[in-house]
Protein backbone atom coordinates (compact mmCIF):
# COMPACT_ATOMS: atom_id res chain seq x y z
CA UNK A 1 0.00 0.00 0.00
CA UNK A 2 1.23 3.42 -0.99
CA UNK A 3 1.60 6.38 1.91
CA UNK A 4 -1.37 7.51 2.82
CA UNK A 5 -0.98 10.69 4.18
CA UNK A 6 -3.72 12.96 6.96
CA UNK A 7 -3.40 16.86 7.93
CA UNK A 8 -5.42 17.55 11.19
CA UNK A 9 -5.55 20.97 13.30
CA UNK A 10 -7.86 21.95 16.01
CA UNK A 11 -8.09 24.76 18.25
CA UNK A 12 -6.22 23.56 21.78
CA UNK A 13 -3.78 24.43 24.45
CA UNK A 14 -5.26 28.31 23.29
CA UNK A 15 -4.16 28.09 20.14
CA UNK A 16 -4.33 25.93 16.98
CA UNK A 17 -2.79 21.79 16.64
CA UNK A 18 -1.94 20.64 13.84
CA UNK A 19 -1.19 16.90 13.45
CA UNK A 20 -0.25 15.66 10.24
CA UNK A 21 0.85 11.83 9.53
CA UNK A 22 1.97 9.73 6.65
CA UNK A 23 1.73 6.09 6.64
CA UNK A 24 1.05 2.99 4.51
CA UNK A 25 -1.58 2.24 6.68
CA UNK A 26 -5.52 2.67 5.89
CA UNK A 27 -7.86 6.57 6.16
CA UNK A 28 -9.50 4.64 9.43
CA UNK A 29 -6.44 3.83 10.83
CA UNK A 30 -4.77 7.05 10.13
CA UNK A 31 -7.81 8.44 12.00
CA UNK A 32 -7.75 6.40 15.26
CA UNK A 33 -3.74 7.30 15.37
CA UNK A 34 -4.38 11.52 14.93
CA UNK A 35 -7.04 10.71 17.53
CA UNK A 36 -5.02 9.21 19.71
CA UNK A 37 -2.52 12.54 19.44
CA UNK A 38 -5.34 14.98 19.61
CA UNK A 39 -6.68 13.12 22.70
CA UNK A 40 -2.81 13.01 24.03
CA UNK A 41 -2.99 16.87 23.69
CA UNK A 42 -6.01 17.60 25.53
CA UNK A 43 -5.35 15.66 28.50
CA UNK A 44 -2.31 17.71 28.69
CA UNK A 45 -4.57 20.73 28.45
CA UNK A 46 -7.08 20.12 31.07
CA UNK A 47 -4.65 19.19 33.41
CA UNK A 48 -1.54 21.92 32.86
CA UNK A 49 -4.20 25.17 31.66
CA UNK A 50 -3.83 27.96 33.79
CA UNK A 51 -6.97 29.43 32.88
CA UNK A 52 -8.97 26.49 33.57
CA UNK A 53 -9.83 26.80 37.62
CA UNK A 54 -10.73 23.29 36.93
CA UNK A 55 -7.72 22.01 36.07
CA UNK A 56 -5.07 20.22 38.22
CA UNK A 57 -2.77 22.85 38.11
CA UNK A 58 -5.30 25.42 39.20
CA UNK A 59 -5.73 23.23 42.53
CA UNK A 60 -2.02 23.05 43.31
CA UNK A 61 -1.87 26.95 42.65
CA UNK A 62 -5.14 27.43 45.00
CA UNK A 63 -3.79 24.89 47.86
CA UNK A 64 -0.10 23.75 47.48
CA UNK A 65 0.72 26.67 50.08
CA UNK A 66 -1.90 25.08 52.36
CA UNK A 67 -0.92 21.41 52.26
CA UNK A 68 0.91 19.06 50.25
CA UNK A 69 -0.81 17.79 46.73
CA UNK A 70 -0.62 14.38 45.34
CA UNK A 71 0.76 15.09 41.69
CA UNK A 72 -0.77 12.95 38.19
CA UNK A 73 2.07 11.39 36.76
CA UNK A 74 2.59 13.81 33.68
CA UNK A 75 1.98 16.83 36.09
CA UNK A 76 5.15 15.37 38.34
CA UNK A 77 7.09 15.11 34.68
CA UNK A 78 6.45 18.47 34.02
CA UNK A 79 7.34 19.92 37.42
CA UNK A 80 10.40 17.79 37.84
CA UNK A 81 11.72 18.78 34.65
CA UNK A 82 10.59 22.67 35.04
CA UNK A 83 12.67 22.51 38.98
CA UNK A 84 15.36 20.96 36.82
CA UNK A 85 15.72 23.77 34.51
CA UNK A 86 15.22 26.19 37.15
CA UNK A 87 18.53 25.02 39.09
CA UNK A 88 20.69 24.17 36.28
CA UNK A 89 19.54 27.85 34.85
CA UNK A 90 19.97 29.36 38.38
CA UNK A 91 16.54 30.75 37.84
CA UNK A 92 16.41 31.87 34.79
CA UNK A 93 13.76 29.61 33.83
CA UNK A 94 11.25 29.94 36.11
CA UNK A 95 7.53 28.65 36.05
CA UNK A 96 6.12 30.46 39.39
CA UNK A 97 6.84 33.79 37.23
CA UNK A 98 2.74 33.74 37.11
CA UNK A 99 2.80 35.81 40.22
CA UNK A 100 4.41 38.73 38.00
CA UNK A 101 2.26 37.93 34.83
CA UNK A 102 -0.82 38.18 36.66
CA UNK A 103 0.03 41.14 38.32
CA UNK A 104 0.65 42.79 34.87
CA UNK A 105 -2.44 41.59 33.73
CA UNK A 106 -1.03 38.73 31.16
CA UNK A 107 -2.80 36.05 33.14
CA UNK A 108 -6.10 35.98 34.67
CA UNK A 109 -6.54 36.96 38.40
CA UNK A 110 -6.83 34.37 40.76
CA UNK A 111 -7.84 36.55 43.51
CA UNK A 112 -5.11 35.04 45.56
CA UNK A 113 -1.95 36.94 47.70
CA UNK A 114 1.73 35.77 45.93
CA UNK A 115 4.41 36.37 48.16
CA UNK A 116 6.63 38.98 45.59
CA UNK A 117 9.92 37.21 46.49
CA UNK A 118 8.57 33.79 45.32
CA UNK A 119 10.81 31.85 43.58
CA UNK A 120 11.23 28.24 42.10
CA UNK A 121 13.56 27.29 45.29
CA UNK A 122 10.25 27.54 47.29
CA UNK A 123 8.66 24.71 45.28
CA UNK A 124 9.11 21.65 47.26
CA UNK A 125 8.16 18.26 45.72
CA UNK A 126 8.48 14.47 47.38
CA UNK A 127 7.15 11.14 48.09
CA UNK A 128 4.53 13.07 49.28
CA UNK A 129 3.33 15.54 45.85
CA UNK A 130 3.88 19.29 45.89
CA UNK A 131 4.23 21.74 48.38
CA UNK A 132 4.84 25.25 48.27
CA UNK A 133 6.84 27.28 51.43
CA UNK A 134 5.90 30.43 50.04
CA UNK A 135 2.26 31.83 48.56
CA UNK A 136 3.10 31.47 44.92
CA UNK A 137 1.18 30.27 41.46
CA UNK A 138 2.51 28.37 39.09
CA UNK A 139 2.17 28.71 35.15
CA UNK A 140 3.37 26.27 32.32
CA UNK A 141 2.92 28.38 29.50
CA UNK A 142 6.79 27.99 28.66
CA UNK A 143 6.82 24.14 29.17
CA UNK A 144 3.45 22.76 29.03
CA UNK A 145 3.04 22.90 25.20
CA UNK A 146 6.05 21.39 24.01
CA UNK A 147 5.31 18.64 26.52
CA UNK A 148 1.70 17.85 25.09
CA UNK A 149 3.35 17.99 21.58
CA UNK A 150 5.94 15.25 23.02
CA UNK A 151 3.03 13.21 24.31
CA UNK A 152 1.33 13.13 20.69
CA UNK A 153 4.34 12.06 19.00
CA UNK A 154 4.84 9.31 21.53
CA UNK A 155 0.87 8.10 21.11
CA UNK A 156 1.76 7.47 17.58
CA UNK A 157 3.32 3.95 16.26
CA UNK A 158 6.80 3.43 14.59
CA UNK A 159 5.35 3.10 11.35
CA UNK A 160 3.51 6.26 11.31
CA UNK A 161 5.70 9.45 10.03
CA UNK A 162 4.25 12.56 12.00
CA UNK A 163 4.30 16.56 12.69
CA UNK A 164 3.22 17.90 15.37
CA UNK A 165 2.78 21.57 15.60
CA UNK A 166 1.18 23.61 18.52
CA UNK A 167 1.47 27.04 17.93
CA UNK A 168 4.53 27.03 16.97
CA UNK A 169 6.25 24.55 18.97
CA UNK A 170 6.80 21.05 16.80
CA UNK A 171 8.26 18.30 16.56
CA UNK A 172 8.62 15.53 13.58
CA UNK A 173 9.37 11.90 13.87
CA UNK A 174 11.62 12.07 10.29
CA UNK A 175 13.43 15.84 10.58
CA UNK A 176 16.65 15.03 8.78
CA UNK A 177 17.02 17.37 6.02
CA UNK A 178 13.77 19.11 7.05
CA UNK A 179 13.28 23.37 6.47
CA UNK A 180 11.24 25.17 9.39
CA UNK A 181 9.81 28.32 8.55
CA UNK A 182 10.43 31.08 11.57
CA UNK A 183 8.02 33.69 11.57
CA UNK A 184 10.20 37.03 11.06
CA UNK A 185 10.35 39.07 14.64
CA UNK A 186 9.39 42.23 12.63
CA UNK A 187 7.01 41.16 10.12
CA UNK A 188 4.45 38.71 10.77
CA UNK A 189 3.89 37.09 7.59
CA UNK A 190 7.62 36.80 6.55
CA UNK A 191 8.99 33.60 6.95
CA UNK A 192 12.84 32.71 7.24
CA UNK A 193 13.54 28.81 6.58
CA UNK A 194 16.42 27.75 9.08
CA UNK A 195 17.27 23.60 8.66
CA UNK A 196 16.06 21.30 11.33
CA UNK A 197 18.29 20.87 13.74
CA UNK A 198 17.42 18.40 15.86
CA UNK A 199 13.59 16.57 16.60
CA UNK A 200 11.87 19.86 17.63
CA UNK A 201 12.11 23.70 17.65
CA UNK A 202 10.11 26.41 19.67
CA UNK A 203 10.49 30.21 18.80
CA UNK A 204 10.38 32.70 21.37
CA UNK A 205 10.19 36.67 20.29
CA UNK A 206 8.20 40.02 21.16
CA UNK A 207 5.46 38.80 18.47
CA UNK A 208 3.04 40.58 20.09
CA UNK A 209 4.61 44.02 20.91
CA UNK A 210 1.45 45.34 19.40
CA UNK A 211 -0.88 43.81 21.76
CA UNK A 212 1.66 45.10 24.60
CA UNK A 213 4.50 43.74 26.31
CA UNK A 214 6.31 40.64 26.18
CA UNK A 215 5.57 37.75 28.63
CA UNK A 216 9.03 36.55 28.94
CA UNK A 217 10.75 37.84 32.77
CA UNK A 218 14.23 38.09 33.45
CA UNK A 219 15.17 36.88 36.85
CA UNK A 220 13.73 39.06 39.33
CA UNK A 221 12.62 42.05 36.90
CA UNK A 222 9.14 43.22 37.21
CA UNK A 223 9.04 43.99 33.85
CA UNK A 224 9.05 41.85 30.76
CA UNK A 225 12.33 41.32 28.82
CA UNK A 226 11.86 43.11 25.17
CA UNK A 227 13.83 41.89 22.09
CA UNK A 228 13.45 43.11 18.29
CA UNK A 229 15.50 39.37 17.41
CA UNK A 230 13.71 36.30 17.71
CA UNK A 231 15.71 33.27 19.29
CA UNK A 232 14.65 29.50 18.21
CA UNK A 233 15.80 26.13 19.77
CA UNK A 234 16.22 22.81 18.83
CA UNK A 235 16.38 20.43 21.04
CA UNK A 236 15.68 16.35 20.96
CA UNK A 237 12.26 17.02 22.60
CA UNK A 238 9.88 19.77 22.40
CA UNK A 239 9.75 19.99 26.23
CA UNK A 240 12.95 21.30 26.04
CA UNK A 241 12.72 22.86 22.77
CA UNK A 242 10.03 24.68 24.71
CA UNK A 243 11.25 25.76 27.38
CA UNK A 244 14.88 26.54 26.50
CA UNK A 245 13.61 29.20 23.68
CA UNK A 246 12.89 31.05 26.90
CA UNK A 247 16.35 30.85 28.56
CA UNK A 248 17.64 31.72 24.98
CA UNK A 249 15.47 34.60 24.45
CA UNK A 250 16.75 36.09 27.99
CA UNK A 251 19.92 36.18 26.25
CA UNK A 252 22.02 35.35 29.68
CA UNK A 253 25.73 35.56 30.01
CA UNK A 254 25.00 31.58 30.84
CA UNK A 255 22.08 30.88 28.17
CA UNK A 256 24.86 29.05 25.53
CA UNK A 257 26.21 27.16 28.47
CA UNK A 258 22.55 25.67 29.24
CA UNK A 259 21.02 25.13 26.12
CA UNK A 260 24.69 23.27 25.22
CA UNK A 261 24.15 21.57 28.73
CA UNK A 262 20.72 19.98 27.21
CA UNK A 263 22.45 19.28 23.57
CA UNK A 264 20.38 22.01 21.99
CA UNK A 265 20.70 24.54 19.78
CA UNK A 266 19.64 28.26 19.25
CA UNK A 267 19.28 30.05 15.70
CA UNK A 268 18.40 33.85 16.36
CA UNK A 269 16.89 36.06 13.84
CA UNK A 270 17.30 40.12 14.04
CA UNK A 271 15.62 42.75 12.94
CA UNK A 272 17.30 42.70 9.83
CA UNK A 273 16.49 39.02 9.10
CA UNK A 274 20.29 37.89 9.61
CA UNK A 275 20.80 34.48 11.19
CA UNK A 276 23.07 33.75 13.97
CA UNK A 277 24.02 31.19 16.72
CA UNK A 278 24.04 33.95 19.63
CA UNK B 1 -34.23 34.67 -4.19
CA UNK B 2 -34.56 38.22 -4.25
CA UNK B 3 -31.90 40.17 -4.93
CA UNK B 4 -30.57 41.69 -1.53
CA UNK B 5 -30.44 37.91 -0.43
CA UNK B 6 -28.71 36.91 -3.64
CA UNK B 7 -26.21 40.02 -3.25
CA UNK B 8 -25.51 38.65 0.39
CA UNK B 9 -24.78 35.20 -0.54
CA UNK B 10 -22.62 36.74 -3.22
CA UNK B 11 -20.54 38.96 -0.93
CA UNK B 12 -20.30 36.00 1.63
CA UNK B 13 -18.91 33.33 -1.47
CA UNK B 14 -16.40 35.81 -2.92
CA UNK B 15 -15.40 37.13 0.88
CA UNK B 16 -14.27 33.43 1.20
CA UNK B 17 -12.43 32.66 -2.01
CA UNK B 18 -10.68 36.31 -2.83
CA UNK B 19 -9.19 37.79 0.62
CA UNK B 20 -8.07 41.94 0.76
CA UNK B 21 -5.27 42.50 -1.03
CA UNK B 22 -2.17 41.95 0.52
CA UNK B 23 0.05 39.12 1.69
CA UNK B 24 -2.10 35.59 2.32
CA UNK B 25 -0.87 32.58 4.14
CA UNK B 26 -3.13 29.45 3.54
CA UNK B 27 -3.74 26.21 4.72
CA UNK B 28 -5.95 23.51 3.69
CA UNK B 29 -6.32 20.72 6.27
CA UNK B 30 -9.64 18.28 5.68
CA UNK B 31 -12.09 18.51 2.89
CA UNK B 32 -15.72 18.84 3.91
CA UNK B 33 -16.05 14.80 3.15
CA UNK B 34 -13.19 13.89 5.10
CA UNK B 35 -14.43 16.09 7.94
CA UNK B 36 -18.06 14.27 7.40
CA UNK B 37 -16.25 10.69 8.21
CA UNK B 38 -13.82 11.88 11.09
CA UNK B 39 -16.91 13.53 12.77
CA UNK B 40 -19.25 11.32 12.01
CA UNK B 41 -17.93 7.93 10.81
CA UNK B 42 -20.16 6.08 9.00
CA UNK B 43 -22.82 7.97 9.77
CA UNK B 44 -25.60 9.27 7.16
CA UNK B 45 -27.03 12.97 6.91
CA UNK B 46 -29.11 15.09 4.74
CA UNK B 47 -28.32 18.66 4.00
CA UNK B 48 -30.89 20.93 5.69
CA UNK B 49 -31.67 24.27 4.53
CA UNK B 50 -31.28 26.63 6.93
CA UNK B 51 -31.65 30.26 6.79
CA UNK B 52 -31.67 32.58 9.81
CA UNK B 53 -34.04 35.48 9.60
CA UNK B 54 -32.77 38.90 11.12
CA UNK B 55 -34.68 38.26 14.88
CA UNK B 56 -32.66 34.80 14.91
CA UNK B 57 -29.31 36.69 14.10
CA UNK B 58 -30.20 39.42 16.63
CA UNK B 59 -31.25 36.82 19.31
CA UNK B 60 -27.93 34.12 18.56
CA UNK B 61 -26.14 37.60 19.10
CA UNK B 62 -27.29 39.06 22.00
CA UNK B 63 -27.49 34.88 23.60
CA UNK B 64 -23.63 34.16 22.26
CA UNK B 65 -22.23 37.63 22.59
CA UNK B 66 -20.75 37.34 18.87
CA UNK B 67 -21.56 39.01 15.54
CA UNK B 68 -23.32 36.51 13.15
CA UNK B 69 -21.94 37.18 9.88
CA UNK B 70 -23.71 34.30 7.76
CA UNK B 71 -27.68 33.72 7.69
CA UNK B 72 -27.01 30.34 5.84
CA UNK B 73 -24.95 28.10 7.29
CA UNK B 74 -24.39 24.78 5.61
CA UNK B 75 -26.44 22.84 7.61
CA UNK B 76 -26.52 18.59 7.47
CA UNK B 77 -28.50 16.86 10.20
CA UNK B 78 -27.60 13.24 10.79
CA UNK B 79 -29.85 9.10 10.91
CA UNK B 80 -29.74 9.88 14.61
CA UNK B 81 -30.75 13.55 15.02
CA UNK B 82 -27.14 14.84 15.41
CA UNK B 83 -25.82 18.07 13.24
CA UNK B 84 -22.97 18.72 10.78
CA UNK B 85 -22.46 22.07 10.31
CA UNK B 86 -19.98 24.10 8.15
CA UNK B 87 -19.34 28.01 8.90
CA UNK B 88 -16.88 30.23 8.57
CA UNK B 89 -15.27 31.99 11.95
CA UNK B 90 -13.71 35.60 11.06
CA UNK B 91 -10.73 37.32 13.05
CA UNK B 92 -8.55 40.03 12.49
CA UNK B 93 -6.18 38.55 10.26
CA UNK B 94 -7.43 35.19 9.94
CA UNK B 95 -10.25 33.40 7.93
CA UNK B 96 -11.15 29.96 9.12
CA UNK B 97 -13.36 27.44 7.98
CA UNK B 98 -14.68 25.02 10.36
CA UNK B 99 -16.90 21.73 10.55
CA UNK B 100 -18.55 21.23 13.77
CA UNK B 101 -20.28 18.24 14.66
CA UNK B 102 -23.53 18.46 17.46
CA UNK B 103 -25.14 15.90 18.74
CA UNK B 104 -28.83 15.70 19.14
CA UNK B 105 -29.35 17.25 22.63
CA UNK B 106 -26.41 20.27 21.26
CA UNK B 107 -23.54 19.37 23.36
CA UNK B 108 -20.43 19.66 20.95
CA UNK B 109 -19.25 16.61 19.81
CA UNK B 110 -16.19 17.49 18.12
CA UNK B 111 -14.80 20.51 15.74
CA UNK B 112 -12.24 20.07 13.03
CA UNK B 113 -10.60 23.28 10.80
CA UNK B 114 -10.95 22.76 7.22
CA UNK B 115 -8.72 25.68 5.80
CA UNK B 116 -6.81 28.43 7.40
CA UNK B 117 -6.32 31.68 6.19
CA UNK B 118 -3.77 34.74 6.99
CA UNK B 119 -3.79 38.14 5.42
CA UNK B 120 -1.85 41.04 5.90
CA UNK B 121 -0.85 44.44 4.32
CA UNK B 122 1.19 43.92 1.18
CA UNK B 123 4.15 46.09 2.10
CA UNK B 124 6.16 42.27 2.53
CA UNK B 125 5.72 42.54 -1.23
CA UNK B 126 7.33 45.88 -1.91
CA UNK B 127 10.98 46.09 -3.46
CA UNK B 128 11.94 48.89 -1.19
CA UNK B 129 10.65 47.00 2.02
CA UNK B 130 12.37 44.01 1.18
CA UNK B 131 15.39 45.42 0.02
CA UNK B 132 16.30 46.45 4.18
CA UNK B 133 16.41 43.05 4.71
CA UNK B 134 19.34 42.22 2.29
CA UNK B 135 22.25 42.04 5.07
CA UNK B 136 25.49 40.60 4.63
CA UNK B 137 24.32 37.65 6.68
CA UNK B 138 21.01 37.24 3.85
CA UNK B 139 21.01 33.57 2.58
CA UNK B 140 17.93 34.15 0.74
CA UNK B 141 15.54 32.59 3.64
CA UNK B 142 13.14 34.89 3.52
CA UNK B 143 9.73 33.33 2.00
CA UNK B 144 6.84 34.98 0.76
CA UNK B 145 5.02 32.93 -1.10
CA UNK B 146 3.95 31.08 2.33
CA UNK B 147 4.31 27.43 0.97
CA UNK B 148 5.73 26.51 3.75
CA UNK B 149 4.41 23.56 6.00
CA UNK B 150 6.42 23.56 9.53
CA UNK B 151 6.18 27.23 10.86
CA UNK B 152 7.67 28.26 14.02
CA UNK B 153 6.67 31.51 15.60
CA UNK B 154 3.85 33.51 17.35
CA UNK B 155 1.37 31.26 19.26
CA UNK B 156 -1.88 32.26 17.46
CA UNK B 157 -4.69 32.80 19.38
CA UNK B 158 -7.96 30.81 19.16
CA UNK B 159 -9.87 32.66 20.88
CA UNK B 160 -12.04 33.35 17.60
CA UNK B 161 -12.62 29.99 17.05
CA UNK B 162 -14.00 29.39 20.74
CA UNK B 163 -16.20 32.02 19.75
CA UNK B 164 -17.73 30.38 16.99
CA UNK B 165 -18.12 26.93 18.78
CA UNK B 166 -20.36 29.45 20.92
CA UNK B 167 -22.12 31.15 18.66
CA UNK B 168 -23.07 28.17 16.84
CA UNK B 169 -24.30 26.36 20.47
CA UNK B 170 -26.85 29.42 20.67
CA UNK B 171 -27.85 28.86 16.76
CA UNK B 172 -28.91 25.18 17.42
CA UNK B 173 -30.67 26.66 20.54
CA UNK B 174 -32.51 29.21 18.77
CA UNK B 175 -32.86 27.41 15.56
CA UNK B 176 -31.83 23.93 14.42
CA UNK B 177 -33.83 22.12 17.60
CA UNK B 178 -36.82 23.66 16.71
CA UNK B 179 -36.47 22.26 13.15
Amino acid sequence: MELNSLSRCKPLLGTFVEVRLAASVSDKALIAASNKAFAAIEKVDAAMSFHRLESELSQINSSAFLRPMALSEDLNFVLTKALQLSKISEGLFDVTVAGRLVANGQLPSTNRPVAPTASWEDVEMDDQGIRFHKPLLIDLGGIAKGFAVDRAIESLGPEIKATVNAGGDLRMTDWNNQLVGVQSPVHESAIIELPMLAPAVATSACYYLHEGRSVIYSKGSPEPKQSSSSYSVFAQNCLLADALSKVAFLNAPNSAEILQHFDAHARVIDNRHTISET
Amino acid sequence: MDRRTFTQGFGLLTAGIFLPVGNVYAKTYLTVEQAKTILWGEMSMTPRFVELSKAQMKSIRAHSKVRVRNSRPQVWQTANGGWFIVDQVIGKHENIDMAYALEANGAVRGLEILTYRESYGDEVMNPKWRAQFHGKDYRQSLKLDHQIKNISGATLSSRHVTEGINRLTHTWQQVLRHL
